[in-house]
């Protein structure tokens, strides 16, 4: 169903139904409940309130019914009666009852990790969770492991964000406080030994903070990983279950991975994490690769101008000899012949390198991290959490000044600046 | 129940209005015409704050009824309308020569905001021509609006207000002096025939299109203008059979107006402050508040007048992630690396339009000329910070000065000569 021009169209929904419809870069829709209830992945829509969107594919769910008014021209879009909204609300309410009573003994709420392949709806899963927990009134952690999107902050870096609010359908994620950790690569898969160490480094701050606070504690976490789900993206998943201690894994549209797991959680000492098979939602779009690229220039935007260009973003130049800037990669591996024998190299070392200023040309329009390490030794940066990223708008050779794009007006908290390969034409 | 709240909390907020400031109005205003379809006990709380309060504090309160007044208007001028003289009586009883003269000005700009008979008495109070009646005010009779009620999985929201005006009138914290003026309006509206209404509206459509063509930004007057012609329309619709021609105009009409409206609050009010989707039990009415609050600051944010620029912020550091708490006050809005100029800046008080002098200050600060992005000290040429200071809503430089050899420039408080 194609929606008319300029003019308002009404489009009622039965109970259950979801209204799926795209919208084109560029082009924006609005959205007003007229009567009814809905919501949009989780976060209830207000009724009479006008809801825009713009270039985005978004989905409306109505537990019990409602008019929905729409102004603007969809891509595509229809109504689909069959969902497994239920399943997931059911998981919800089995998730809710382990976090109330994590709350009631102070103990731990259940740590739940989303996997499944490309294109099963694992992130909106994961908002939609996470909404849906903040809706019960309870306090949590929402984890995003997967580089590719960066759906809460920015490609290439993974976050923590404590979820107290649902998520805002419009905003986007101005008023999170993100814990973030660089990684500077969307592939998972060119950057395992990087990406663990984030993981890692991600899984240890969240369990401190769940120590202190009794309430985001029984609210536990929420993780959603990369759709990279064979060999060693397999590895990297375990990895990621037994370092955020998850104890529920819930596998979207894969049966052969979610048999693995269940085989794997039973090796685990006892209690075995709770192996979870959903269905995956018929309104799942398969994205192609210019896509997501597009789509990660979109969070780019986002972040630094903001989901509706209300931001204000800050140019700021800085001298080459003030600035650090570092890259990271794998250690070369030392040759066979000078190891002790018998000696096997188990994990790939990660070393930061200083990038010279002759390469600074190299780094023009790619994206920095910005990390508050204390000094510059390899491990304070590895181990730094990022303030924040700037993109390289201008390498002045001459001048020997670099033009850097802020989010934030207020100066740079650090100048230790990691690179990485994400790129961005500005605009 | 949910009127006692917003009552109960306005007086709160009421506390803060000690003394005339135009900041402290406007937010109070800006959060009565939040409050619209409570306007009884609201307008019940400002009387009850007008006899309670010392007499030196009761002239700001009284600048705040005329605001609403003006500013909101719709329910808030019937409701204050029913009591104004007690009211007016009340303060001018109390006042001395210089607030009679205050409430003399006040009350002549009334004309065309009560109705005639009102200012008329008003008038004859505060010059003394009429004594004040001191009659004692009844009490409170804020109509109990059903609690929400609570979903099975999840919590029910509170949307206490984002009415439109026009449908304020099914509200149902009626009270009796409410009902007895809504019966008079009833009354005379009834009266009224259909060319009485059409011209009624005409005038309005007039003032509307003028406003809309003078190209300024739409205000709450428009906003209130557009809420009664909607209003007017469907009055007339009530009496128009529904076959005739006009009947359809009129829909179209009132469609037109509906949409305008819908418009215009959205650019005066940034996005519907109560609806955001987030809820709150029974006993979450602070933090209902405070919520408000904060979509009040944010919609304030970047707004004509506030030249704030929002940008995103930089993450927190390890230890202040691991402390992060959820707060929505305004404290946990501003960035606490930056020192606010009223904290460095004691006796401050000429309120927002003044220049705060910058050499009394422990941390000099002076606000940034508009025209530059950057500075040097003119002494020793190294940059003066500049960061923005969301309480002063302006640019200022840090640790600067006004050379002090008559000249504009500027330098590091440091680089001064003595």
């Amino acid at each position: 169903m194609e929606t008319g021009g300029g003019a308002a169209a009404q489009q009622a929904l039965q109970a259950n139904e979801e209204f799926r419809f795209e919208v084109a870069a560029g082009t924006s829709v609005t959205l007003t409940i007229v009567s009814g209830s809905a919501e949009v992945f989780g976060a209830e829509m207000v009724e009479g309130r006008a809801y825009s969107f713009t270039g985005t594919q978004q989905a409306v769910f109505t537990w019990s019914g409602c008019t929905l008014e729409i102004q603007g021209q969809c891509g595509h879009s229809y109504v689909a009666a069959e969902t497994p909204m239920t399943s997931y609300l059911k998981l919800h309410g089995d998730l809710d009852l382990r976090r109330s009573t994590a709350l009631a003994s102070g103990t731990e709420g259940p740590r739940v990790l989303i996997a499944g392949p490309a294109d099963t709806g694992k992130s909106s899963l994961t908002r939609m969770l996470a909404n849906y927990l903040a809706r019960s009134g309870h306090a949590g952690t929402l984890v995003d492991f997967d580089l590719d999107q960066g759906e809460l902050l920015v490609p290439g870096a993974v976050c923590a964000v404590p979820i107290v609010r649902p998520l805002d359908i419009e905003r986007g994620t101005e008023d999170l406080a993100p814990l973030a950790y660089w990684v500077g690569h969307t592939s998972a898969a060119e950057s395992v030994a990087l990406l663990r160490l984030a993981c890692s480094s991600v899984a240890q701050v969240v369990r401190r903070r769940h120590e202190m606070d009794s309430a985001s504690r029984a609210g536990g976490v929420l993780i959603n990983t990369s759709g990279w789900v064979d060999g060693a993206g397999y590895e990297l998943l375990l990895h990621q279950a037994s370092a955020m201690n998850v104890d529920v894994i819930v596998v979207i549209g894969d049966d052969r991975l979610h048999s693995q797991l269940t085989a794997h959680a039973q090796l685990q000492p006892a209690p075995h994490p709770h192996v979870v098979k959903l269905a995956k939602s018929g309104g799942v779009i398969t994205r192609s690769q210019p896509s997501r690229q597009q789509a990660r220039h979109g969070r780019l935007s986002e972040y630094f101008y903001g989901p509706r260009r209300e931001l204000y973003p800050h140019s700021t130049e800085l001298d080459f000899g003030v600035c650090k800037i570092f890259s990271l990669g794998v250690a070369p591996a030392p040759p066979i012949s000078a190891m002790p024998i018998g000696m096997k190299i188990v994990e790939d070392r990660i070393v930061a390198q200083q990038v010279s200023p002759a390469r600074y040309p190299a780094l023009l329009h790619s994206l920095l991290a910005i990390v508050l390490a204390e000094s510059s030794t390899c491990d304070d940066l590895l181990r730094a959490n990022a303030a924040g990223f700037v993109h390289v708008t201008k390498v002045d050779m001459e001048r020997h000044k670099l033009t850097l794009l802020a989010p934030s007006p207020i100066t740079l908290p650090t100048l230790h600046l990691l690179s990485g390969v994400i790129r961005w034409d500005g605009e | 129940m949910e009127s006692e709240q917003a009552a109960a909390s306005y007086a709160e907020s009421l506390g803060d209005l000690t003394f005339n400031s135009k900041p402290i109005i406007n937010s109070l205003t800006m959060i009565a015409g939040e409050l619209l379809p409570h306007a009884t006990a609201i307008v019940r709380t400002i009387e009850q704050r007008v006899a309670q309060a010392a007499p030196d504090k009761k002239l700001p309160v009284m600048y705040l009824l005329d605001s609403i007044s003006k500013n909101v208007g719709g329910a808030y001028v019937d409701a204050f309308a029913v009591r104004l003289p007690q009211t007016i009586g009340t303060i001018y009883a109390a006042a001395g020569p210089k607030m009679r003269t205050s409430l003399q000005n006040l009350v002549k700009t009334w004309n065309g905001v009560f109705p005639l008979s009102v200012v008329q008495q008003a008038a004859d109070i505060v010059n003394g021509i009429a004594p004040p009646p001191l009659l004692p005010f009844s009490e409170c009779g804020a109509g109990a609006g059903a609690a929400p009620a609570s979903g099975p999985v999840l919590l029910a929201p509170s949307k206490p207000n984002a009415r439109p005006v026009s449908a304020v009138a099914g509200a149902n914290t009626e009270t009796a002096a409410r009902k007895r003026a809504r019966a008079e309006d009833a009354a005379s509206a009834a009266d009224a025939t259909v060319d009485d209404l059409k011209s009624e509206v005409a005038t309005l459509v007039v003032r509307i299109t003028t406003h809309m063509k003078t190209g300024l930004p739409p205000d709450l007057q428009l906003v209130d203008f557009a809420a009664r012609t909607m209003a007017l329309y469907s009055q007339i619709l009530a009496r128009l059979a529904p076959t005739s021609a006009d009947f359809s105009h009129y829909t179209a009409e009132l469609q037109r107006m509906q949409r305008l409206h819908h418009d215009l609050r959205r650019v005066v009010d940034g996005e519907d402050p109560t609806t955001c989707g987030v809820r709150f039990g029974a006993d979450g009415r602070d933090e209902l508040r405070k919520h408000m609050d904060f979509h009040f600051r944010r919609n304030m944010r970047g707004k004509a007048g506030g030249i704030a620029p929002p940008s995103r912020r930089w993450m927190l550091p390890l230890n202040g992630w691991l402390k992060w708490q959820f707060d929505e006050s305004e404290k946990a809005e501003s960035n606490k690396a930056v020192i606010s100029v009223f904290d460095a800046i004691a006796g401050g008080t000429e309120g927002f339009g003044g220049e705060p002098a910058p050499e009394a200050a422990p941390v000099p600060l002076m606000r940034a000329p508009s025209e530059v992005s950057r500075l040097a000290c003119f002494q020793c040429g190294e940059p003066i910070e500049m960061f923005f200071d969301e309480a002063a809503d302006d640019w200022m430089l840090r640790d600067a000065v006004t050379a002090n050899d008559g000249t504009a420039r500027i330098c590091h408080s440091a680089c001064q000569q003595g």
